[in-house]
């Protein structure tokens, strides 16, 4: 498990609305990505905002890619550490 | 038997205990702070720094380094086990928040025995994990109290209280669309709903793969009977864990004991009665692995 090492970055400036899309939650298989609140504001939906939490999880070991295909304002970006 | 049997069971299994659905245990177990503080924050549930340095964000990355992984994953795991009556939980590491996988049969037997009602809500995890709005958790009664504080796990037509039959119609509903049951405490005497999940999409099933034991392993082991096999190759299909494989030479599955659940959806899926439940603890290599 500790072996995959991969970055995954999210681009907030792209990502503006991640209350309505979701679409990173609902394709990725193994559920790396995360819809949590920030501390400032939480009560707020306008505020809330998608995190990778479990990055160890990805399955971009074996070149998939479904999230940055999918994401229509491609805010996602992966790469592989060596 | 389970650490929370021993303690909690009264000399058989946690949830087959009627006292554990009283509501005097849930007063005494602080249960309705200690849900409305749980259950209003569980989003960030992953990203809440316990003590300011631990959350399980950063334990899913440093759960294998020798030293500080393991006291990490100790610390947690120690946590869930705590007693909610003793009033030294700290809530942000989710602490008696503990649940155990169970047979569909025995979460029948549940609700036909220990509840009167119950009420369907959507699955927090669901939401957070996979951004889905899906009816498929149960509450008992302390929860359904509980609920009403907080709006954006209510279904769209209200929350509709039923009676154990109508649960139980819903829990095989949800069996065959191939979710595994499991039963969950608040803090931890005191039992609060059954939820119905995969391994992915579940908040705390999911971290059993860094080795924090949110959600314990159930009481059976599944075991197969080869002679009653066909080899139609469903229960593989099934299986959530990878616990079971399919051996095309012999035409059989074999299934993994250290790796098994105990869920029993391969059972329930089983046409021809070839997939039995075995003590966990008769078994040598799964003894007291819970």
């Amino acid at each position: 498990m500790g072996k995959n090492k991969v970055k995954i970055k999210i681009n907030y400036s792209k990502c503006t609305q991640p209350e309505d899309c979701r679409i990173c939650l609902q394709v990725c298989p193994p559920a790396v990505f995360n819809l949590i609140f920030t501390d400032k504001d939480y009560h707020n939906p306008k505020d809330w905002k998608i995190i990778a939490v479990f990055p160890l999880l990805c399955l971009n070991s074996t070149e998939c890619s479904i999230c940055v295909d999918n994401c229509p304002r491609q805010a996602i970006n992966i790469k592989l550490k060596k | 038997m389970c650490k929370i049997c021993e303690n909690h069971g009264a000399k058989g299994k946690w949830y087959n205990n009627a006292k554990n659905y009283l509501k005097e245990t849930a007063v005494e177990a602080h249960t309705y702070e200690y849900l409305e503080e749980l259950w209003g924050n569980l989003e960030r549930a992953y990203i809440r720094k316990v003590h300011g340095i631990l959350n399980m964000k950063g334990l899913s990355k440093r759960a294998n380094t020798p030293l500080i992984g393991r006291f990490l994953k100790w610390y947690a795991n120690r946590g869930f086990m705590k007693d909610g009556r003793k009033k030294n939980l700290v809530l942000k590491a989710e602490q008696g928040h503990l649940g155990q996988v169970l047979p569909l049969e025995e979460a029948k037997f549940i609700l036909r025995e220990f509840v009167e009602e119950a009420a369907i809500y959507y699955c927090p995890c669901k939401y957070f994990n996979r951004g889905l709005r899906e009816t498929s958790c149960l509450a008992f009664s302390p929860l359904i109290e509980v609920l009403p504080k907080l709006p954006r796990y209510i279904p769209e037509n209200g929350l509709e209280i039923i009676d154990a039959e109508k649960a139980e119609s819903f829990l095989d509903k949800m069996a065959k669309k191939g979710y595994v049951q499991s039963v969950w405490c608040g803090p931890v005497p005191a039992i609060i709903g059954i939820c119905n999940c995969d391994i992915q999409s579940c908040g705390a099933l999911r971290l059993r793969q860094f080795g924090v034991n949110a959600c314990l392993k159930s009481e059976y082991v599944a075991v197969v009977n080869s002679d009653k096999c066909i080899g139609c190759r469903i229960c593989v299909s099934v299986c959530q864990f990878g616990a079971l494989s399919f051996i095309p030479s012999v035409n059989r599955p074999i299934i993994k004991p250290e790796l098994c659940f105990g869920c029993a959806l391969c059972q329930t899926r089983c046409e021809n009665d070839a997939i039995q439940l075995v003590d966990r603890n008769e078994i040598p290599i799964t003894r007291g692995q819970y």
